[in-house]
């Protein structure tokens, strides 16, 4: 633990010195003011497992604070509001297990990932390849009782149940198809039995609406 | 002369292997339909692991890579051409982005995007080519990180803005095709330590057979 501080510090410090190398001290300041003005969505408010727990919009399917050797890392909520011309809205809490090495303009994508979005914004109606209708490629299964779509090969499932359709992203089938089984209600409006609620009536269409 | 030859008989045995490797070649490019995979890439070949951002834009009929990068340049005065190589796959086909446009120089906050043109050309859509927009932050102590969604701010997150950048700019000068729900929202872990996702859809924008 203390060696990956230690070794934090000094990455840190190197990534330091060699930016006041590249742009000179009298400007490291000016850019981060500039950042921290500029961009307000960093002030964004922070989802927490309680806010999970209590969150009343939609049921919830997590993994509980850990799967397998992976603990929950990170909660994120998106709630953005509608763009014009965009077909879907992202409006989603997200549950992040795992973690991944993120470096200068090259994220990462963590090892497992829940997202659970209202059925009414997001189901598998909504997906099309081109603008012409070629479909988007999946293989269409059931998992627990419901249906199912696998898309991305195989890496990412997504679980159509009740009035939300689960997501999950992972770094092997095996280990998506796992998380599939292991999933549990995040809070009291989700199910906790093995087969999970249909689908609600035009859910599968993309015609169920909003509340 | 005797070497030339040898040399010659061993790229044909390459592209033997490659036609052979890749199921989009075999189909032929007459039947061939547009397909990609949704993310950009750390290094080939693609898999979960080198995943780095979502697809955001489609462009097509003409769109070279050397074309889309023209039209993104006049249009949206992104004219910078800093920033780290990433690969794109399609057909099965990985290999490194044809290039990229920035708002600003690599030591600033800025709009980005990388492109490359899809390995076939599609009956209905032409060329097609494919970018990666977003606007990322430059944090002092890592560098470049795009901007996360905004929680209960309600805000877009970095790669949602760099498509509706986009779309205002080449809105009222270019054909827009349509938007298409890929459902690529798989978040990305910043060198900032932020999450940034794009919300899955994907603008499709006309590139004409002229450059400016």
């Amino acid at each position: 633990m203390k060696r990956t501080s230690a070794r934090s510090c000094f990455e840190i410090l190197l990534a330091l010195l060699v930016i006041v190398g590249a742009t000179g001290c009298g400007s490291v300041g000016a850019e981060e003011a500039t950042v921290e003005s500029s961009r307000p969505q960093h002030a964004g408010a922070i989802f927490r497992t309680d806010d999970a727990r209590s969150f009343k919009r939609f049921p919830l399917y997590w993994l509980g604070n850990s799967f397998g050797s992976l603990p929950l890392t990170a909660l994120t909520r998106r709630d953005d509001a509608p763009a014009v011309a965009e077909k879907v809205r992202a409006d989603y809490v997200g549950f992040i297990y795992g973690n991944c090495v993120a470096l200068d303009e090259k994220g990462c994508a963590p090892p497992l990932e829940i997202q659970i979005w209202p059925a009414c914004e997001r189901s598998r109606a909504d997906y099309t390849l081109t603008p012409s209708g070629q479909p988007l490629p999946h293989r269409r299964t059931i998992m627990r009782g419901v249906p199912a779509a696998y898309f991305e090969r195989g890496l990412r499932l997504e679980i159509y149940t009740g009035k939300v359709t689960i997501v999950i992203f992972g770094l092997r089938r095996r280990e998506v198809e796992r998380a599939a089984v292991s999933l549990r209600g995040a809070n009291p409006s989700a199910a906790n039995t093995a087969t999970l609620p249909p689908p609600a009536p035009g859910a599968m269409a993309g015609k169920l609406p909003c509340a | 002369m005797a070497a030339q030859r040898s040399l010659n008989r061993i790229a044909l045995l390459v592209m033997g292997a490659s036609l052979v490797l890749s199921p989009g070649v075999v189909a032929g490019p007459a039947r061939a339909h547009f397909q990609t995979y949704p993310y950009t890439l750390r290094s080939c070949p693609a898999s979960y692991d080198r995943q780095v951002d979502p697809i955001t834009d489609v462009f097509y009929a003409n769109a070279t890579g050397d074309r889309v990068l023209n039209h993104i340049r006049f249009h949206t005065g992104w004219t910078d051409t800093g920033g780290s190589t990433q690969y794109f796959s399609s057909e099965g086909v990985c290999a490194v982005m044809y290039g990229q446009r920035a708002s600003a120089n690599v030591s600033q906050s800025r709009f980005h995007i990388r492109v490359r043109r899809t390995y076939d050309d599609d009956p209905i859509w032409g060329i097609t080519a494919r970018g990666d927009a977003h606007h990322e932050d430059f944090v002092w102590y890592c560098g470049h990180a795009v901007d996360k969604g905004g929680g209960s701010t309600g805000l877009a997150s970095g790669f949602d803005q760099g498509r509706r950048a986009l779309f205002e700019a080449l809105s009222g000068t270019h054909t827009f095709g349509g938007t298409t729900y890929w459902g690529n929202t798989r978040q990305f872990k910043q060198c900032d330590g932020d999450y940034a996702g794009s919300n899955g859809n994907v603008n499709w924008w006309r590139i004409p057979a002229w450059s400016h």
